[in-house]
């Protein structure tokens, strides 16, 4: 009900269809080309959740920036429902690692953000900024200012800046990466629970294994950088899942094998 | 350690000093003694108001020191007087040290070291001029500052924005900022048609060079992720100006601003007593063209009235604008 008032009236999918083809990119340092993606392809299903697993420092936010629409990919193509990514866009949303809150705006004026840079109107905009913060269970703090947060009522509030704006493709830049091991597993349901209620198509950058594969339905493993993929693994497991499920022990060592890991 | 704590917990509530009745008789006494000296001390010359500073005095040290003694049920007031008593006595004790030396005992040389009741005759008979000379520095100074904060701010704003006009203002910015406004006076005063112009010319240029570096170094440190989170919510180029980098930006723009006031200030007292016919600055120099040295203490009074009067409404305004930097920062 929360999330019928942010959702996109005409959709019958609320997620996009993302394809990834053959995407190669280079950062430039100095001169010197320096590869981080190299030849990526991938294809996500509307409303699909995927996780990208790799080393730190292998390109995985790189590509979820390409996608994001902030910087040209050096090679290949990036397409969202079959239309290619030029720029960013509202409908698809990035969450950063640090909350990135306004510190000058309130957490009402934060998740506004969105729905005033598209030139929403005045009246509409309270009823969908009180939504997303219920949804993310954050009404009654409307008012506060970021540094009176907490981490994981941060990485709340930057969930519903995001939410507020119907996005149709979330992209989760391991959003729960400098979080306390309680906050993670709570924010982990907390997402898996928005994921189902609103099916918006799910990009999630991790390094954390198990996270992973709780919440997606499918986990891409990288190499090292430059990434490529090194495996494709569908996680066939009804949610909610569990840690210590057998079958997600298994795929968890065949990962950690993969990625080169002593288990 | 119970000794270190000891002198830490007492230093802020003005402790080593007797508790507050006795603070408050001490108060008293030191008002009264000095309306007592006054009054009935011979002077060495004529001064047409030391029984009225006398009268002040003694008003002074019968009103406060009461009021001091009840200071507790006071309430916000109250304790305002409370944390005050200390000072309020070191001022009667220093007007009395004043009093004594000058009109008093002559210790210091008479014309160029005039007594209380001197510069009290200026406040009293002289109030027109004084007056109007504060209104006229007003007058220049906000129209000075206002243009030049006004034009740094958007020169800033434009120079940490876009690298074509950071390209062509940088270098003129690296040569001429640095140059103190007060050099550019003699050429100021026959470019512009009127002394006051000039004036107006010189108090923006000393505000407008500082708040123009403190915003451009604002804008340009704002955290780049804040404009990835702006572009990928749709923000336009406009949006991103004026909701990300300025508020950003804000809290060095006021660096700029305090640091444009106290360059304000300097010109503009110069800028009167070398040109504009008007002003503290003009009064100033007057004063001392009549050897008219109360006159010269009491514009300087008044000045320095002026000058931390205009600091404090911008640090008001400053922590109206910045209200979400408390507990942010400490200041």
């Amino acid at each position: 009900m929360v999330a019928a008032i942010l959702e996109r009236p005409n959709a019958d999918v609320a997620g996009s269809r993302l394809a990834i083809e053959a995407v190669s990119h280079a950062f430039d340092i100095r001169g010197t080309a320096l590869p981080v993606l190299d030849r990526i392809s991938l294809d996500v299903a509307p409303g699909g959740f995927v996780a990208l697993l790799g080393p730190s420092g292998c390109g995985k936010s790189t590509l979820l920036r390409l996608v994001a629409g902030l910087e040209p990919p050096g090679a290949g193509r990036i397409a969202v429902d079959g239309r290619r990514v030029e720029g960013p866009d509202p409908s698809r949303l990035l969450v950063f690692q640090d909350p990135t809150l306004y510190p000058w705006r309130t957490v009402q004026g934060n998740v506004r953000l969105g729905l005033e840079a598209r030139g929403v109107a005045k009246p509409d905009r309270a009823a969908k900024v009180e939504a997303a913060l219920r949804l993310v269970g954050l009404d009654g703090f409307a008012e506060v200012f970021p540094h009176q947060l907490s981490g994981g009522m941060a990485q709340r509030a930057a969930l519903a800046r995001a939410l507020v704006n119907a996005p149709r493709l979330l992209l989760l830049d391991e959003p729960l990466g400098k979080l306390d091991a309680l906050t993670r597993l709570a924010l982990q349901a907390e997402i898996l629970r928005l994921w189902q209620e609103t099916r918006f198509t799910t990009l999630l950058v991790t390094h954390d294994v198990e996270e992973a594969l709780v919440l997606a339905e499918r986990v891409i493993v990288l190499s090292d950088r430059p990434a490529a993929i090194r495996a494709d693994l569908p996680v066939d497991l009804p949610y909610p899942r569990h840690r210590d499920d057998p079958e997600l022990v298994r795929l968890r060592r065949t990962i950690l094998g993969i990625l080169g890991q002593p288990i | 350690m119970a000794h270190l704590t000891g002198f830490a917990g007492t230093l802020p509530s003005a402790a080593r000093l007797p508790g507050p009745p006795l603070r408050a008789l001490v108060l008293g006494a030191a008002w009264l003694a000095l309306a007592g000296a006054t009054y009935a001390l011979p002077e060495e010359g004529d001064f047409a108001y030391t029984a009225t500073f006398a009268a002040v005095a003694l008003a002074l040290g019968l009103a406060l020191a009461p009021l001091a003694a009840l200071s507790a049920r006071l309430g916000r007031a109250g304790a305002s007087l409370a944390h005050w008593t200390p000072w309020l006595t070191l001022v009667a004790l220093g007007f009395l040290a004043w009093e004594l030396i000058t009109a008093k005992f002559a210790l210091l040389p008479m014309p160029f070291f005039p007594p209380p009741q001197a510069i009290l005759e200026v406040f009293l008979d002289d109030w027109p001029r004084l007056g109007g000379s504060i209104l006229a520095s007003l007058k220049l100074l906000a129209g000075g500052y206002l243009i030049g904060a006004g034009l740094g701010f958007v020169l800033g704003v434009a120079i940490g924005w876009s690298k074509a006009v950071g390209y062509w203002a940088h270098p003129i910015l690296r040569f001429v900022g640095p140059l103190p406004a007060t050099a550019w006076l003699p050429l100021a005063f026959f470019v512009f048609h009127s002394s006051w112009s000039a004036s107006t010319f010189l108090i923006a240029l000393a505000t407008g060079f500082p708040v123009t570096v403190l915003t451009w170094s604002g804008v340009a440190g704002v955290n780049k992720a804040y404009f990835d989170v702006a572009r990928t919510l749709g923000a336009s180029p406009a949006f991103l100006v004026l909701r990300v980098a300025v508020p950003a930006a804000l809290p060095h723009v006021f660096v700029g601003l305090f640091m444009g006031l106290g360059g304000a200030f300097a010109v503009l007292v110069v800028a009167e007593m070398l040109g504009v016919r008007a002003g503290l600055g003009w009064y100033l120099q007057w004063a001392q063209g009549w050897a008219a040295y109360a006159n010269l203490y009491a514009a300087l009074i008044v000045m320095a009235l002026m000058c931390s009067g205009l600091i404090s409404l911008l640090f008001r305004f400053r922590d109206r604008v910045l209200s979400w930097q408390k507990g942010l920062v400490q200041w």
